[in-house]
């Protein structure tokens, strides 16, 4: 486990202190939207939303009286965009600004292997944001379980789970994704364009995908989902490993 | 005297910009080997292979019995490099950042705080060990920079323009310290556009302009490549003097100044003798002549010239 680049990137991020400020504000205004949303959901408004969930989840026998709570499980598969999105501004300018700044080859001519050194970065942009968004899950879950008696119906113990698993999954594929613009292009305004260009539809596909898929499923798809996700953060992983050449790295790029 | 790198018909292409061209060095154990070239001549390049930081398109280099192409992890470990631009991070506390590198190098706690401590005090940067980088003048930068390539105590140390940003204390400092290592059987490569630094410093170096131009040591290459080495004055009969000049063998070339004669002279500290009997015998009367201290640098513009004009 590369534990030192990880916690110098750890020391690195938290040395600026208004970008973690920033970091931390979009989960909670997604926490905080996602409650008032929910809290307030009015059942006249919900007929569309309710009509759709019964004609895509013949399972969930959705009463009028839980439409907030269908509100409330959508808001719970959004916060999955929370580990993908999070980590994505600094993943993508992390190998490009130590070529810029000169410290990569400094690292690199070190023996440290290629495996090692992108997974200490992977991970330490990865760790953070899956932490904040189980945290937000929690909080969540804690407002969703106590305000809504019907909850255990629409939050069974799989789909919490899968959702749980899947936040460090979408994240690492989104991370790697980003690390692999960042050691591809020249300067940081295009690996931060590339960035949003590449991860972003990506993982909105997939996020899309996830939360369609676990509306009108049963728990063996959330196992689905969860196991395509693991396969693909693992594929990602050793493409990145390939696609990171040190000679290119090195040698090609502009200031 | 065993050697520690060897460097066999290295050539490196980018594309169609070919780089280096058959290189082929040998550098012995305990010495400081200079590397010398014009801008674009591949001094960068042949140490980042050196370093495993880039391929040869052919070639091969062996460091310490461990051949480049199959052993860079092996290689990685027994050398140390300071690149051309201080490649640390500004963020992280000078500490920090050489705890890393450490890290980086698998050197074992409490063995790594211990080097860290004993090197920077080495190089006057204690007080500044909580400091962020970013706080620091270039030349303390250069100092960590440094201080991160010796963090692993490497055999062979590879040195591009190292003493850039430095004050004049921490150069000479840092030139003691090169003597001493060398002493110790540590490899030094150093390569600089000081050429006063690689007169003072290196035992051999080769310059290099795509391929090896010349290889040899500082004091045989001021004799091979001065322009002028001897300066002659003369009270009178100067055309008579220019006359037998022209007929010694030992004079390769010459120049009137005024009353003065500047001379190149094959092996000056015998000829000169020669030169003032033949002068003397012909009753000239000599006011005085010198040998002339030739700087590396006119050496080396010399060479370049014949380079260019040989191209």
């Amino acid at each position: 486990m590369p534990t030192h680049v990880i916690k110098r990137e750890w020391k690195e991020v938290f040395a600026s202190k208004s970008l973690l400020v920033t970091n931390l504000l979009a989960p909670l205004i997604i926490l905080g939207l996602a409650i008032l949303t929910t809290s307030s959901a009015q059942n006249a408004q919900l007929e569309f939303i309710l009509n759709t969930v019964k004609l895509m989840n013949p399972m969930l026998n959705v009463l009028d009286s839980q439409g907030p709570i269908v509100i409330g499980r959508f808001y719970f598969l959004v916060f999955l965009i929370v580990p993908a999105m999070l980590p994505l501004t600094l993943a993508t300018s992390s190998i490009i600004t130590e070529k810029m700044t000169g410290s990569l080859e400094t690292v690199l001519v070190t023996p440290i292997s290629t495996k090692q050194f992108l997974l200490g970065k992977i991970l330490a942009f990865s760790i953070p944001s899956v932490v904040v968004t189980w945290v937000i899950q929690a909080i969540f879950l804690v407002f969703i379980f106590t305000s809504y008696a019907d909850a255990a119906l629409f939050f069974p113990v799989t789909f919490i789970a899968s959702m749980v698993v899947l936040a460090p999954l979408l994240s690492l594929i989104a991370v790697t994704l980003s690390v692999i613009v960042s050691s591809r292009v020249s300067n940081i305004s295009a690996a931060q364009q590339f960035g949003i260009i590449i991860v972003l539809p990506i993982l909105g596909m997939a996020i899309s995908q996830v939360i369609f898929l676990s509306m009108m499923s049963n728990p063996l798809v959330y196992m689905a989902i969860v196991l395509v996700c693991s396969v693909i953060a693992i594929v990602t992983f050793q493409v990145s490993v390939k696609l990171f050449s040190r000679e290119n790295i090195i040698s090609n790029w502009k200031a | 005297m065993e050697t520690v790198i060897q460097i066999e018909n290295l050539c490196k292409s980018f594309g169609d910009n070919h780089v280096l061209n058959n290189i082929s060095l040998s550098i012995p154990k305990g010495s400081v080997f200079g590397l010398l070239g014009p801008n674009g001549a591949g001094k960068t390049t042949t140490m980042r292979i050196m370093s495993c930081l880039i391929e040869p398109t052919s070639g091969e280099i062996t460091i310490l019995g461990k051949k480049i192409s199959t052993n860079k992890d092996d290689i990685r470990r027994l050398i140390g490099c300071v690149t051309e631009s201080p490649g640390i991070y500004d963020k992280l506390s000078v500490w920090d950042n050489l705890d890393f590198i450490a890290a980086c190098h698998d050197i074992p706690e409490p063995k790594r705080s211990a080097r860290i401590e004993e090197l920077l005090r080495q190089f006057d940067l204690w007080e500044k060990r909580d400091a962020h980088a970013s706080s620091l003048s270039k030349g303390m930068k250069q100092k960590v920079s440094i201080i991160s390539a010796l963090l692993h105590d490497p055999d062979v140390l590879f040195f591009d323009e190292v003493t850039a940003n430095l004050d004049p204390v921490s150069i000479r400092k840092l030139k003691d310290m090169i003597r001493n290592w060398a002493a110790n059987g540590k490899t030094i490569i150093f390569c600089s556009h000081v050429l006063s630094e690689i007169d003072e410093l290196c035992n051999e170096f080769a310059i290099i302009r795509k391929h090896v131009i010349s290889l040899t040591t500082p004091q045989q290459f001021r004799e091979e490549w001065s322009v002028y080495n001897v300066e002659l004055e003369l009270a009178s009969h100067h055309d008579q003097a220019e006359r037998i000049l022209a007929q010694m063998p030992e004079v390769l070339s010459h120049q009137r100044v005024d009353n003065r004669f500047q001379i190149k002279i094959d092996n000056p500290d015998t000829s000169n003798q020669l030169l003032l009997k033949q002068l003397v015998s012909a009753d000239i009367p000599v006011t005085y002549i010198e040998k002339l201290s030739v700087s590396l640098e006119d050496s080396y513009l010399s060479l370049l010239q014949k380079v260019q004009e040989g191209k």
